[in-house]
Formats: structure tokens, sequence, C-alpha cells
């Protein structure tokens, strides 16, 4: 809403007061009346408002200066503007004031001229001149007259004067004796009159012999000559006598000379009133000057606040905006540019603050929408790696981890090379399809063989380019899999089907081989003497015997083939091992085997006689691994583990002979697969079953100290008990 | 220019005020009937140098001698019964060179060829003032005193002259009463 602007108002309000009470001020200063009874108010309240201006401008200005001081927004505006608009006021001001002062000094002064007051001076002196002819005249005459008088009697002395007066045409004339006595008086007037006889002062400055004369301006305006002489009656006793008379000037030379000395006292008294005259209009003019700056003043204050105003809301909502408050609204008071400016200002806040809730939105729904991929990315099996142009990674899953044993998302924002020391099998991923990488293929897919410490993993890897029009730098998904036990699966199936077949098409022909060798060596070894019978009996003692052995790899291959029904029961692994050990515990023995047997191991889920089976086929792969080295040692030893696969218990089967070959190592458990001239190639590969068919793992690999290990790790029954008491013995 | 200016705002408003000097030494009175009571004053008389000057400029100068009669009323003060005043103007005639002391009032003129014996004459004029009051109508037993002044009469001066006499308080002759018991 807006305010009613009761500052301008009372502004405009106050400087009209002050401009009609300077007009009555001049007024009063042309009229007396006025004058005595305005002036002083007019002065008092000009005063008053002046010293009320003064305060409320200072306490403004001096507010405004500590507000610029310190900082407040809008404050440095308001006082250019206050300081822009003072200039404005002051600058005309004193132009104006300097030359008005400057023409009414010298406006003023040119009213005087020397030769006005020269020629005032010779006409008052010609009128002084001429009127002083006639006092001379009329001294004369009156002396004249009063010797005339001094022979004639008292008594007839009234009749006498009456005919002087009348011969004369004077006003009056008065014949005084001693003390003051009038002796006789005559006058022009019809209505008598008492006559007025010389007053002391007059007396007083009579000098003997010389008559007294004076001009005197009557109140009706008319002059007169009074001339006052003395003399004596020449009888004897008599005293002596003054006479004066009272001549009227001619009307018209008294007319004259009245004019000529009205206009040089008019002029006389002018030229001294000169100075306070302009100081009268010059102290009237800086009152005026003094109102008029402090009400340009006052009043720039006001405007230079009201239109700063809309700028300092505008400033502190741009703060506001800028600190991230888009609910910010300016209160719109005023219809001209600023008021523009501030809808403007509104409207952009709003779109502000509605694009920003659309952006906390999308950034919502994005949000949600990375945690739904990273979801279903970390559920995928498959591993997922993200690279950006340069091939750092961006994006790694869990199932990349795992895959990868490498904790890939601590080292997000990468280069793969970088991982080298802490994760081998990322460098040797990344070697493998670093050329597809670089060339950015658009599509490709590959069978990755790294070599972790578990044994040879095959990843089958398929990757895309994704050039991103939004950077150039685009981006490489990689998606693989781990193929390892599903390719040994697939075999482990396929060299199962060749054993069933081997089994079924080489064993039916066996028997009756052996049968038909056994036959021909009863029926013709009756008949043939001597060498024909040693050769018979070596030849078919031969078949027989390789019969058997085919019966033996025949009767392996089915073992492997056709795994027997699993019988699941607690077993104590310990126990089992000291079993199965003590076969291995007296002479003849190509080697010692060392239990070394953990305190506690819990019970295991598996069936006795195929563990038996297995651990007699890693033990003896053992012995036969140290025959012949008098050092010869093989170490078995079981401890329980606890990590991210849950409990299990680990069996190791170390020996110190040479070592297993790296390239042997990688198809250690393929079937048919030996070093040794007389194996079968089905050992490790049957003991890798029997540890699968338990749901553990089995791993191979060569020790820092020398010798092969085969560690093989069982999952603990769920309620597992702790049994078995640990030992180590030789 | 800002020079002069300040001269004249110190000039208007710190420079000390020449006023003129009027004295009443002495004051009597006597009843010419029961019902006038002439006031008579004794007055020393003097003009600034600066009132002389505008005088012999041509500048009329009116005086006024006031006198008053009041009496007593405890702690309410003073109330007066009558009063009267005395208006006389003192001005140059430049034809004659001589100073003309009118009474205002019954229009009569003295002529001075002096600024002294006008003043003189100023006193001798301005110093009888006539009271009419009625000599029965006052109440024994109250405590009757005259009051008297002289002053200039600022009205009758010229404007320009008033803002001095008003600003400054120029020529003031606004003496204190000269106070005396009515016999």
């Amino acid at each position: 809403m807006r305010r009613f602007p009761w500052g301008l108002l009372g502004m405009v309000v106050l400087f009209l007061l002050l401009l009609a009470s300077l007009v009555v001020m001049g007024d009063a200063a042309q009229n007396s009346d006025r004058f005595e009874r305005l002036f002083l108010w007019l002065l008092a309240f000009h005063g008053l408002v002046l010293v009320v201006l003064g305060t409320l401008i200072i306490y403004q200005l001096s507010r405004l200066i500590v507000q610029n001081r310190d900082g407040v927004p809008g404050s440095r505006l308001t006082l250019r503007l206050v300081f822009g608009f003072m200039l404005v006021a002051v600058l005309p001001a004193t132009v104006v004031y300097y030359f008005s002062f400057k023409f009414l000094n010298e406006g003023v002064d040119s009213w005087f001229d020397v030769r006005v007051d020269g020629a005032l001076e010779d006409a008052l002196e010609l009128s002084r001149s001429s009127l002083d002819l006639r006092v001379r005249q009329l001294s004369r005459e009156t002396q004249e007259i009063m010797r005339q008088l001094e022979d004639v009697s008292e008594t007839l002395v009234p009749l006498a004067l009456n005919d002087v007066r009348a011969q004369m045409n004077a006003q009056e004339l008065t014949l005084v004796g001693a003390n003051n006595r009038i002796i006789a008086s005559s006058t022009d007037s019809p209505i008598r009159r008492l006559p007025s006889p010389p007053g002391a002062d007059i007396l007083l400055r009579m000098s003997p012999g010389q008559p007294f004369t004076r001009l005197e301006p009557q109140p009706d305006g008319s002059l007169v000559i009074r001339v006052v002489a003395t003399g004596g009656d020449r009888r004897p006793g008599a005293d002596s006598r003054i006479l004066q008379g009272i001549y009227p000037v001619d009307p018209r030379m008294s007319a004259l000379a009245v004019r000529v000395e009205d206009a040089f006292v008019d002029y006389r008294e002018f030229a001294y009133l000169r100075g306070p005259i302009k100081q009268g209009f010059i102290f009237t003019m800086s009152l005026a000057l003094a109102i008029s700056l402090m009400a340009a003043l006052w009043a720039g204050l006001l405007v230079a606040r009201r239109l700063v105003r809309p700028v300092t809301d505008l400033a502190e909502g741009t703060r506001l905006v800028a600190s991230g408050d888009y609910s910010t609204r300016l209160a719109v008071s005023r219809d001209d540019e600023l008021g523009f400016l501030v809808r403007s200002f509104n409207a952009m806040t709003r779109t502000l603050s509605e694009a920003r809730q659309e952006a906390e939105r999308s950034r919502r729904l994005l949000d949600a929408e990375r945690a739904y991929l990273e979801s279903v990315l970390q559920h995928l099996r498959s591993g997922v790696l993200a690279l950006d142009g340069s091939l750092r990674l961006r994006t790694a899953n869990d199932a990349a981890c795992q895959i990868l044993e490498c904790d890939l998302r601590a080292g997000h924002n990468r280069f793969p090379s970088e991982f080298d020391e802490d994760c081998p099998l990322v460098a040797q991923f990344f070697d493998a399809i670093s050329d597809a990488l670089t060339q950015r293929e658009k599509e490709w897919s590959r069978e990755v063989v790294v070599f972790a410490r578990s044994g040879r993993k095959v990843l089958m890897t398929r990757a895309v380019w994704l050039p991103n029009p939004g950077n150039n730098r685009g981006l490489h998904a990689i998606v693989f899999d781990d193929m390892t036990e599903f390719l040994r699966a697939q075999r482990d199936a396929a060299w199962g089907e060749v054993a069933r077949r081997l089994a079924h098409e080489i064993k039916n022909p066996l028997t009756p081989i052996q049968l038909s060798a056994e036959r021909l060596s009863r029926r013709l070894g009756k008949t043939l003497e001597g060498a024909d019978r040693e050769m018979l009996d070596r030849a078919t003692q031969t078949i027989v015997q390789q019969v058997e052995a085919m019966k033996t790899l025949v009767n392996a291959f089915r073992d492997y083939a056709q795994a027997p029904r699993l019988a699941l029961v607690p077993l104590d692994l310990n126990g089992l091992l000291r079993d199965v050990c003590e076969l291995y515990d007296g002479e003849g023995q190509p080697a010692r085997v060392a239990l070394d047997l953990a305190g506690r191991v819990p019970t295991i889920r598996a069936d006795a006689g195929r563990l038996r089976q297995l651990i007699h086929n890693l033990i003896k792969n053992a012995l036969e691994a140290v025959q012949g080295r008098p050092d010869g040692e093989v170490r078995v030893s079981t401890r329980s583990l606890e990590d991210d696969h849950g409990r299990r218990v680990e069996l190791r089967v170390a020996d110190n002979g040479p070592g297993i070959r790296q390239d042997f190592l990688e198809r250690i458990f393929e079937p048919y697969t030996t070093d040794k001239p007389r194996g079968t190639g089905l050992g490790l590969a049957v003991a890798q079953k029997i540890v699968e068919e338990h749901g553990g793992i089995i791993e191979c690999h060569n020790q820092p100290t020398g010798g092969a290990v085969f560690v093989i790790r069982i999952p603990v029954s769920h309620g597992g008990e702790t049994g078995g008491v640990g030992e180590k013995h030789a | 220019m800002r020079g002069w200016i300040f001269g004249l705002l110190v000039l208007l408003l710190l420079a000390p005020s020449a006023t003129m000097a009027a004295e009443i030494r002495h004051a009597d009175h006597i009843w010419q009937d029961e019902n006038r009571l002439l006031v008579r004053l004794y007055l020393d008389m003097s003009l600034p140098d600066v009132l002389t000057d505008a005088l012999a400029s041509g500048v009329v100068v009116n005086f006024r001698s006031e006198v008053r009669l009041d009496y007593a009323r405890g702690f309410l003060g003073e109330r007066t019964v009558k009063s009267a005043s005395k208006a006389v103007r003192l001005e140059y005639y430049a034809l004659s060179r001589h100073y003309v002391v009118t009474d205002l009032e019954r229009q009569q003129m003295d002529f001075a060829p002096t600024v002294g014996d006008a003043l003189e004459m100023l006193a001798r004029r301005l110093g009888r003032v006539v009271l009419e009051v009625d000599r029965g109508a006052l109440r024994p037993g109250l405590d009757y005193t005259l009051a008297s002044r002289v002053q200039l009469d600022h009205t009758a001066l010229p404007l320009p002259l008033q803002w001095d006499a008003r600003l400054r308080g120029a020529y003031g002759t606004q003496l204190g009463w000269y106070r005396w018991s009515l016999e």
C-alpha cells in the first residue's frame, strides 16, 4: 500500500508558510504600524523555523554520514544526491544573491548624486538668501518703526501700531515695556487673540542695538519672520521698549522656500538612511536566502530519501537474493521508472523462485533416479565401470569391485594405471582393454583373462562408447562378468560327459578282452613249451595288466563323472584330519606329515567319505611333490575364518617341494592335467569337485618360502558348534 | 562579500547600542485645581551622536513622557488610577538653521539655534504633564504613587531606523519608572 508522503506535504506547507511570512514581512517593512505589530513576531517565527530546520538538517545529515560510514545500503547515494541538490540550490542562489547584493548596493548608491545634492544645497541657499533679504528689510523697517514710536505716548501707541501694521502688512506688532509688559499690540486677525511677547530665549540672545530676527515655520506650513527691535521712550522717565513684529512671508515665496526645504530635508534624510535601508534589504534578502537554502536542503533530503528508498530496497533485495532468499518481494510504491524496476525485480525473484523449485524438484528426481540406478548397479552381478573420455574412473559398482578384487570407489576419478600396486587385477584388466578404450570403439566385447591369487579369471567384457554432446570427453560404459565358474562348470560337464562315455564305451570290451586273454593263456599254455610258453604268458599278462590299468582309469573317470549323493552330517574336521593323517604316520612314508590344527574349529556339515577322499588326494599329491627330498614335509593346518563370506573353516595342505609351474598352475584343477608321468590327471579335478559339492572353494598357489599350498575354505553349517581340540604334532 | 555580510550581522547583533541619556533628576507635582494634577519632571537630556546626526540630516525624532498614578494593592501589585502622556517632536529646520521643538498636543513650537538649547526646550516641554484626576475620588489611607518616564517614540522613526531600534534596541530611552509618593 502506498504511503502518504506526509514529510513532503509538511515541507510544502512549511515552505508556503515561510513564503507568506516573508511577503508579510516585506510588506510590514513598508508600513510603520504593521512593522510595529508584526515585525518581531515574524522575526521570531523565521528564527524559530531556521533553528528547527537547521537542527533537523544537521541531525539528518549527521545520521546520513554515520550510515555512510557504516556502509548502510543507499546512504552513499542519498548523501551524493543531497549534496547534488544542495549544490544545485546553493550555486544559483549564491549567484542571484551576489548580483542582488551588488545591484542593491550600487542601485541604492546610484539614487544619490553629488550634483543633485549640490543643486539642492544651492536651491536652499538661494531660498535662504532671498528670505534673508526680506528679513534684513523687515529688520530695518521694524527698527524704523521703533524709532517712530519713541516719540509716541503710550495712549497713542495702539493707534500708531495699527497704522504701521496696516502699512507694513505685518501679521502682528507688539510693543513691550519693562518687565515684559505689553504696551500695545496690533494684529491682522479679525478674531482677537492675545499678543505673544518675545520669549526669554529671544531676549537673552538679543544684542544691544541689534534687532533679533528669525524665520519661523508655522503649523499650517507657512512662514513668518519674527523681528524684535529694542528702543526707548525719549520722554523723561520713560522705560526702554521692545517692538516685536511678525511678518508673513509672501505665500508664493513661502511655498517655494518650503518646497525647497522639504526636498532638501527629504534628500538629506534619504541619504542618511541609505545605510540602514541597505542593511534592511540585505537582512530580508539574507533571511529569504537562508530560508530558501534550508528549505531546499530539507527538500533535497526528503526527495533524495524518496528517490533512493526503492534503490535501497532493491539493493537489500538483491543481497537477499544473492544469499539465496528468492522469496523477497518489494513493495511497489510508485508508478515511475523506479516502480517499474521494483516490479521487474519482483517478477525476477518470482521467476527465480519458481525456477529454483523446479530445479529442486528435478534434482530430487535426478537423485531418486541416480539412487535407483545405483541400486540397480549395486545389485547387478555383472561388474559395471564408467570411464570418461580421458579414461578417468567415474563409476564402479560392487560387483566390479568384487570381481577385480579392489575397492574401486576409493579410486574415483583416478586413472586405471594408478591402481597398479593396490589392485593388480585392475591393471591387468585395463591393460587388456586399453587399446579398445583409446581407440574409442563404438561397441566391442572380448574375453579378458586376469590372474588373481585365487587363480585365473575369465572376464567376459562388453563396452560401449557414449559420446556426450554436452561433454566432448564422452563416456566408456564397461560391463563385465566373471565367467570363470561358468566356464569351469561347462568344462566339468563336458569332461563328465567324456568320462561317462569313456567308461561306458571302454569298460564294456575290457572284460571280454581280459577273459579272452586269460582263456588264451590257459588253452595255449598247455600246448606250448619253453620260450613260446614264456612269450605267451608275458603277452597275456601284459594284456591283463593293461586291461586292469584301463579299468582303473575308467573307474577313475566314472568316479569323476558320477559323483555319489552326499551324506552330509556334522563333522569335526580336526578329528577327520587326525584319522587320515595317522595312515601316513609310519615307516616307509616319503616324508612326514605334520598337523597344525586350530584349537576350536566349528563343526561343518560334510560327507565324511568324500572329505576323506579329498584329504587323501591332497596329502598324496603333496607327498609326491616332496618325494626324494630329505627334509620333505607336508603340513596340514586348520583355522577358523570370519569375513564378508561368513564363518568358514580353512584347511591348508602345504609342502616344501619345488612348487608348481606357473603355466601349469593356471589349469591345475582341469581334468587330465598332470605333471606326473603316471598320474591320471583327475586327482585335483576330483578334489575341486568335492570342495564345490560342499559349497567351498579351493585355491592353489606357490609359497614365497617355497613349495605349494592348497587352501580349502568350507562354510560352517548353520548353528554349527565349535568342536574338536586343536593339536600340533608331526 | 562574505566578510561584509558577516560584518553586517555582527554589527546588527553584537554592536553596542547607542542609547539616549535622559535622566529624571527630580519630579514633583502640584494640584492646579481639584481635577488637574500638574506633574513636573526635571530632566537632564542628551542625544547619542547617531541620533544627533540623524536629526541634522532631517530625521524627525519624537519623544514621549508618561505619567501614571498608581496605588498599591499589597501582594496583588499596583493598580493604575490614571495616566497621561505628552508627545514632543524635535526636528531641524534647514531653511532657518534652527531646531524646532513642537508640542504635538498644543501645536506650540519652540525654536533653538543649537541641539543643547533644543534639548532644554524639549525637557521643559516633556516635563510638564497634566493628569486629570478627581482629587476627591482619591481614597484616604491608600498609598498612591506617581510614576513617570521618558522614552523615544520608535514608531515615529523612519522605518530603516526602526530596524536598528527593534533589532538592537538602539536609541532606546526605555528608562525605568521614576516614582514618588502622592502627597
